[in-house]
């Protein structure tokens, strides 16, 4: 039987408190930015997206989407 | 100034506290709102010429802000903290003080 | 030796305070020495009154009819104005008859007048706590914004008024304003009476220049209490400023009138003090929100 690996984002000195709601905003940001800048191909970009996949609630990352596509996401991007 | 005045407030009631624990020797024996009438008289006037200094920057500062007139904002994409309405008000769908932004401007 | 001359002794504070030492004769506005004729001490004890019931069942009114106009049951709205209706006569009436045991009828010896003195200065105390937790909540909300308006302040889409424009051009009316009263407490010391209503005049003329003012930013400002975060905090905390400014003024119109009246003298003038108090606290406090709120939060 194969080992499945688990594993999330490594611990951020940003973001020292149990509550790590920032670190997943932050890191959402982090990689539409990244994304922004070099292009969607780039895989510079995939630990980012790993981050946030890892620490982010499904239904944020649905909504952020969604605001994203309407102009209405409060981030700075 | 508020400083000044608060104290001259707190200051009655020390001197209560001072008189009732040193007696009469020991207490300040003089104590009115002020040193003299003629220091008022003159605190009056100096006052009185800060407050119309006070006025003429007021003055100055209001013609020239009102000249500059005021622009008007775009109205903002709606994000989801935007004009928040949890039930309606007692009186209707507008806020007390919300500006129509359909009528005018 | 009399019993008057005992107090002076043990509390030479009485005597003190006023400059002088005792004084007999019935003079309508000016301050007893420690006591009245028709007793013996210097206290002031009251008369039976109904307006502290009168007080108590007004704010009932108001705060049930609040609750039910706020959830939109029948007869809230008549119930909260007639509970506000309550209040502002019992207001009205109580003050009317501490002006006239103090000014007519001498009761309020000095004191007497240590209670008000007190009181106020601990109104005004609570007052500041007051105005501190909205500040507090500013501060709170401004310095780690939320995720919900993406970490930001100020959040996108909210039109900041320009500090420079009237924020800026207010902020110099209100100390303007604190001059005048100072300049009207010295009047009132030199006994100059006509100076006096005059300087209170200017005190008040800049106080309601300084609300019209509020009221034209708040016309033209581009958000409003509900826009988010920012909204709320900026508006409560502006606009319970603006609230006190309004009540300072009350305060100071209602001095102007007894000073015209001549009710205010050099050694009597508790209620003008208190209000000069409460305006200097009102004055100074609206530099906070200027710089924290409306210059750093802006930014």
């Amino acid at each position: 039987m194969a080992e499945i690996e688990l594993k999330t984002a490594p611990a951020d000195f940003r973001f020292p408190t149990t509550n790590q709601t920032r670190h997943c905003f932050t890191r959402y940001i982090e990689y539409h930015k990244c994304v922004a800048a070099k292009g969607e191909e780039t895989p510079d970009c995939h630990k980012f997206a790993k981050y946030y996949r890892s620490l982010c609630p499904g239904e944020w990352v649905e909504k952020w989407n969604e605001q994203r596509a309407n102009g209405t996401f409060p981030g700075p991007l | 100034m508020a400083a000044s005045m608060a104290r001259s407030g707190l200051r009655s009631a020390s001197l209560l506290l001072r008189g009732g624990a040193k007696g009469r020797a020991g207490a300040p024996t003089k104590r009115s709102f002020s040193a003299s009438a003629h220091d008022d008289a003159y605190e009056t006037a100096k006052w009185e010429k800060i407050t119309y200094a006070g006025i003429v920057t007021c003055t100055t500062l209001a013609i020239y802000n009102l000249s500059k007139g005021h622009h008007h904002g775009e109205e903002p994409p709606a994000y989801p903290y935007l004009h928040i309405r949890n039930k309606e008000f007692p009186w209707g769908p507008n806020s007390l003080f919300e500006k129509k932004h359909h009528a005018d401007h | 030796m009399s019993l008057a001359c005992q107090i002076e002794g043990k509390f030479p504070f009485f005597t003190t305070l006023g400059g002088g030492g005792l004084k007999g004769g019935l003079h309508t506005t000016g301050a007893k020495w420690f006591m009245i004729e028709s007793q013996r001490h210097s206290y002031h004890l009251v008369d039976p009154s109904p307006w502290p019931i009168s007080g108590s069942l007004g704010a009932l009114a108001t705060t049930v009819g609040g609750v039910m106009y706020m959830h939109s049951f029948q007869g809230g709205a008549t119930l909260l104005s007639l509970g506000l209706i309550f209040i502002l006569y019992t207001m009205l009436v109580w003050w009317r008859d501490v002006l006239r045991e103090s000014t007519l009828e001498g009761h309020h010896t000095k004191a007497v007048q240590l209670g008000p003195r007190y009181g106020s200065i601990l109104f005004i105390v609570s007052e500041v706590m007051f105005l501190f937790a909205f500040f507090w909540a500013s501060s709170h909300s401004s310095l780690a914004p939320t995720v919900e308006i993406g970490g930001i302040w100020p959040p996108k889409g909210i039109g900041v008024l320009d500090p420079w424009e009237i924020p800026f051009l207010n902020t110099p009316i209100l100390p303007s304003s604190g001059a005048a009263v100072t300049w009207a407490h010295h009047a009132i010391l030199a006994k100059k009476e006509k100076r006096a209503v005059l300087a209170l005049v200017a005190t008040v003329s800049l106080a309601l220049v300084s609300t019209g003012f509020q009221g034209m930013e708040y016309y033209q400002a581009p958000s409003n209490i509900s826009d988010s975060i920012y909204g709320s905090t900026f508006f409560l905390a502006t606009g319970f400023h603006g609230f006190h400014v309004i009540i300072g003024t009350l305060f100071l119109i209602i001095c102007g009138i007894r000073q015209y009246l001549g009710h205010l003298t050099k050694e009597h003038h508790v209620g003008f003090e208190a209000a000069a108090w409460y305006w200097h606290f009102v004055d100074v406090v609206r530099l906070f929100p200027f710089v924290s709120i409306y210059w750093w939060g802006g930014i």
